[in-house]
């Protein structure tokens, strides 16, 4: 092409880079770049991030733990104290069953002896 | 390592890192030019190229193959830099833009050019910059127009008209400064 060369001609004077680039930019590139935080290992090993999960559940559990086992003993210690407490006759008072008293045990993991000693308690 | 050896490296996770660092010392110097020529400075060609290189690394998993790397580093690098300069652009008329260059590179300490390249720098940042990129990939890199139309996702035809109109567009401006 006519012009094309007409340009070319026209700067063939010079080096033909007129851009220059600080000395070591090019070996120290690699460095600054994998600096950058996008640059970060983003993809994470399956057992690892298993691992993550596994630590939060147990954190969860036993930071949880106190609540539980409080909100099920102040339920049996008020559900023993209405009992004691009651003027109507036995078949008048709603009665609980065993089986729920069971299940509320079981959840606060609370044994025949603890039971015994909530109940006495308070005679 | 050719193309198909390492897109094997980048693909495995284990050998992701260093299959990774491979490629930035393969392309970062001609991706360098690529930018500088379209940005001018050394800083915000290190800022689009540092870019060009994260998007790379971010988009790995989605780069099918079906291109080669250098393809792909190109166009990623074309569109880094041209979202820069649309970021970059302000609102002044074309005679204030070839002014505003002038200025920007006679205090460029990275800069060595003489009046005549300056000129040249000056008619090239005149250019819309889709046809720029066009000049400045034929003109310097002397890239074939197959490739460029894989980098730039225009058809070889529109490239070869852009290109003659560029030529034709700084041939005039050596003339009305001359």
């Amino acid at each position: 092409m006519k012009e094309e060369q007409f340009i070319r001609k026209l700067t063939e004077g010079g080096d033909g880079n007129p851009f220059r680039v600080p000395e070591g930019y090019f070996k120290s590139f690699n460095r600054r770049l994998n600096e950058r935080p996008e640059m970060q290992r983003k993809q994470i090993s399956v057992p690892h991030r298993l691992w993550h999960v596994a630590v939060v559940v147990a954190m969860v559990a036993v930071l949880s733990l106190p609540l539980l086992l409080t909100y099920f003993e102040n339920k049996i210690i008020s559900n023993a104290r209405s009992k004691m407490m009651a003027t109507a006759s036995v078949a008048d008072e709603p009665q609980y069953s065993d089986d729920y008293v069971y299940e509320v045990m079981d959840y606060a993991m609370v044994g025949n002896m603890e039971i015994e000693d909530y109940l006495t308690r308070y005679e | 390592m050719d193309d198909c050896q390492l897109i094997i490296f980048l693909k495995d996770p284990k050998t992701r890192e260093p299959a990774f660092n491979r490629l930035v010392d393969l392309y970062k110097e001609r991706l360098y030019w690529q930018i500088r020529r379209m940005v001018l400075t050394h800083e915000d060609t290190d800022d689009v190229l540092q870019n060009t290189f994260i998007k790379a690394w971010q988009g790995l998993d989605a780069f099918r193959g079906e291109a080669q790397l250098s393809t792909w580093l190109f166009r990623i690098a074309a569109n880094e830099a041209l979202n820069f300069l649309e970021r970059k652009r302000p609102a002044q008329s074309i005679d204030d833009e070839a002014g505003a260059v002038a200025e920007q590179l006679e205090s460029d300490p990275y800069f060595d050019g003489d009046e005549t390249e300056l000129q040249l720098q000056q008619a090239i940042a005149l250019l819309p910059e889709r046809q720029r990129q066009v000049f400045l990939l034929k003109y310097y890199d002397e890239m074939p127009y197959e490739q460029m139309s894989r980098v730039l996702d225009t058809s070889v035809g529109a490239l070869k008209a852009s290109y003659h109109h560029a030529v034709k567009k700084i041939a005039d401006f050596f003339r009305h400064h001359d």
